[in-house]
């Protein structure tokens, strides 16, 4: 036996193994792709298996019967191809209907002239329909091949390339019978080894090429989901992951659909995507939930019959894997691979696909336990703040109400003895009683509202405002003065009264007994600034910071410092903000503080500002 | 020579009523708004205080700054808290002070907490024409107890 027959021999015997393969899986299932399937490599076979008992001399007597009917076979194998192709890309009526003229006018062809001396004609006719078809059968299955992914891509690919190399053969074949040359009998034999090895691998993968494949695509989908881990819960953060399934399984889509498990129900993990497939009870998906078994269907409307309109799509009839994505007790949901018919999706495509499945509940886990851990924290500091605003909240009540309450007492004493009531109580009372107003009034706008800090703007002479402010103020044993020119801007008055006042009043609380405050009012061009200037004890390069703030952040040590002033300059920095303003202090410690506002002179300045810092000296 | 009160308070209003209190019950007593210029004129002896009414929350030096730093040149001198923080004892226990006075307080509450402490004042009893608060000198630790009680009562009459 020569090399060349030797390797004939192997392609002889790959084609009929392939046929026994096909043909026991068409048995097993009818499906209309398996029968084509099974009715192309049986043909071949068959034809293979005429050759081998001819060879082995055991039809001698019936030498041209064999000839004719080997020849009645070779001309019908394209036809079972063309109806394979059109199971996975559908093809034209007309394309069927001339392939089937042409295959009838070719057996007629056959059948009225002698085996072996078949006339030039007939043979060119034959060539033609054989390679046409074939070549059409080919270009079909590339069309599929371009619509899919990894290991069906390279399955459809390789259908095609085996089709075209039975195509070459016949070609050859034919020009043999014009042009008889020994070469063409090799080039023959090698282009059907190579269909044979084309056929094999595409479409009766051996287990451990499939899975090499599958080895490559898994490492790329747990990469995948690695990266896409931190992004998961975001718009599209699934896409990655879903990408990688897909890409390993073959299938043209998969899908990660997630589970509510209080409601019963799929959800979108975003609202820019729904991926709530299908929600009935009678779902393919919801069982899987319910039994949490993977599961294959190769026609899944038929196996949800109430709702064949959730299947829908391109594909026609939609072949589909599933496997539940769970940790433990936790469902998060499914996985799904699918898409329409390509016969090279099979059960045994669900371990792979369930692996995938337990890799993603992982990090679905793992983002949810951070989750809840970031949740927790946001609580707890949430509680937190409440307890210091609080506190903060009762100081600033209590120190008015201490006088209040303690004058109130002398009064009564006083009032009991009979003794004259001291005036300087009664002052006091009044004036810690309209402190306090303000304050719950600050307090009030504070809880009812972030952004109300201003009313309506009418233009208003600062200085005017100033000078109201300082006439009012508790000023005591402090020299307090105005200075600049009248600057007249578009604000809510009676607000700015109230920074000004709670300035003025901070000025004096914290400077010693005959200090001077400096309160000063400057118009410029684009805008106007107020300042208010003392010599008192400064503030802390430490608290300088956190000064505009809400209420401090302290710390919760027993021995905490007070850094905190309470809401009064919280409350200025929110009313000049509103203005479009910004409010700022420089301070030296034990030398003074300068608090400055600035304000925009026109409305449309006022649209929004920031809190600006300034820190000079310091020391200790 | 009479018992001298010394009172650090940020709050204006709140070192009048207390100076206009107990300078009405006998004592002599000096105010201060920082606990910084208190500590000075300590430290360099200008006055030696026999009492401190020490409030806790104040910009600069606070109430506990204060009284570590006062503890390390005069530990001698009992302190009294007086602060509007909501565990006021706690306070007092934390700087080891003689006494506390939760604010907002009832007069009686200052008068008797300064009383446990250094006792009457000198030319007493009698000289607001009255005897309720003239009780001989009681310890700190007494002091205490009477306080709580005074404190039942100003949660009563709230």
């Amino acid at each position: 036996m020569s090399a060349e027959e030797l390797v004939s021999r192997i392609a002889e015997v790959a084609f009929v193994t392939l046929a026994a393969i096909t043909i026991v899986r068409a048995i097993r299932n009818h499906r209309l792709v398996k029968i084509h399937t099974a009715a192309f490599f049986a043909l071949i076979a068959a034809i293979m298996l005429i050759g081998w008992a001819r060879d082995l001399e055991l039809i001698a007597e019936d030498e041209l019967k064999a000839t004719a009917l080997t020849q009645m076979l070779l001309v019908a194998i394209p036809y079972p191809l063309l109806r394979l192709a059109g199971d996975f890309t559908g093809i034209s009526r007309l394309v069927r209907h001339s392939a089937e003229a042409a295959l009838l006018l070719s057996w007629a062809g056959l059948a009225a002239y002698h085996p072996e001396e078949l006339p030039s004609w007939l043979v060119i006719f034959i060539v033609v329909y054989f390679v046409g078809t074939m070549t059409y059968a080919s270009a079909q299955f590339m069309q599929a091949a371009a619509t899919m992914r990894s290991v069906s891509r390279m399955r459809m690919s390789l259908a095609a390339a085996g089709s075209l190399a039975i195509a070459a053969v016949i070609f050859l074949a034919g020009l043999r019978t014009l042009f008889d040359s020994e070469a063409f009998g090799a080039v023959s034999s090698a282009l059907v080894v190579v269909a044979g090895l084309a056929y094999y691998l595409g479409f009766a993968m051996p287990g451990w090429f499939k899975r090499a494949i599958h080895a490559n695509h898994l490492e790329q989908f747990l990469a995948q989901t690695v990266a896409a881990a931190p992004e998961i819960y975001r718009d599209g953060g699934l896409d990655e992951i879903e990408s990688a399934v897909a890409d390993a399984l073959g299938t043209p889509d998969a899908r990660i659909v997630l589970w509510n498990d209080e409601t019963e129900e799929f959800f979108a993990p975003s609202e820019a995507e729904q991926r709530v497939v299908n929600n009935p009870k009678s779902t393919v998906g919801y069982r899987v939930i319910q039994t949490q078994e993977p599961y294959f269907t190769e026609d899944a409307a038929a196996d949800d019959p109430e709702n064949p309109d959730a299947y829908e799509g391109s594909w026609g009839r939609l072949v589909m894997l599933a496997a539940p994505i769970t940790l433990d007790d936790r469902r998060f949901g499914l996985l799904t691979a699918f898409g329409g018919l390509p016969p090279f999706i099979h059960d045994d495509d669900l371990t792979l696909l369930q692996v995938m499945a337990n890799q993603i509940a992982v990090i679905l886990r793992d983002r949810e336990l951070l989750h809840e851990v970031t949740e927790a924290r946001a609580r707890e500091e949430t509680v937190r703040l409440m307890d210091d605003f609080f506190a903060a909240v009762a100081h600033d009540l209590k120190t008015p109400l201490t006088t209040i309450l303690g004058q109130g007492q002398r009064l009564q004493r006083q009032a009991r003895r009979g003794q004259a009531l001291d005036q300087e109580a009664v002052e006091s009372i009044v004036q810690q009683a309209v402190h306090m107003r303000r304050l719950v009034e600050d307090l009030l706008d504070d809880a009812r509202d972030r952004g109300q800090y201003s009313g309506e703007r009418v233009p208003s002479d600062l200085f005017e405002i100033a000078e109201d402010v300082v006439r009012q103020a508790p000023a005591g044993k402090h020299d307090i003065t105005v200075s600049g020119d009248p600057a007249v801007v578009p604000v809510d008055a009676e607000r700015i009264r109230q920074v000004l006042t709670n300035l003025v009043e901070n000025a004096v609380k914290y400077s010693p007994d005959g200090g001077s405050i400096s309160v000063r009012v400057v118009g410029r061009t684009d805008c106007a600034e107020i300042t208010v200037a003392d010599q008192g004890i400064g503030v802390p390069p430490e608290d300088i910071q956190t000064i505009f703030e809400r209420f401090s952040r302290g710390s919760r040590e027993p021995d905490r410092r007070f850094s905190g002033l309470g809401l009064g300059l919280y409350t200025c920095r929110r009313i000049v903000e509103e203005h479009g303003g910004r409010i700022e202090v420089e301070s030296r410690l034990g030398a003074g503080s300068t608090f400055t506002v600035h304000l925009p002179v026109t409305d449309e300045a006022a649209t929004g500002g920031e809190v600006g810092y300034a820190q000079t000296g310091g020391g200790d | 020579m009479p018992k001298l009160v010394v009172v650090i308070d940020d709050e204006r209003p709140i070192r009048d009523l207390v100076s206009t209190l107990l300078e009405e019950e006998g004592w002599p007593v000096r105010t201060y708004s920082s606990a910084v210029s208190a500590l000075g004129e300590i430290t360099s002896g200008s006055i030696s205080p026999d009492v401190i009414l020490l409030d806790m929350r104040m910009p600069g030096m606070d109430g506990p700054q204060f009284a570590e730093a006062l503890r390390a040149h005069s530990p001698e001198i009992p302190i009294v808290v007086m602060t509007a923080a909501r565990d006021a004892r706690q306070w007092a226990e934390a700087i080891s002070a003689a006494g506390y006075i939760p604010k907002p307080f009832d007069i009686d509450w200052v008068i008797d907490t300064v009383t446990g402490v250094i006792g009457e004042p000198e030319g007493s009893p009698g000289t607001n024409g009255t005897s309720k608060y003239a009780l001989p000198p009681i310890p700190a630790a007494i002091a205490g107890v009477r306080q709580w009680v005074c404190g039942k009562r100003a949660l009563a009459t709230a």
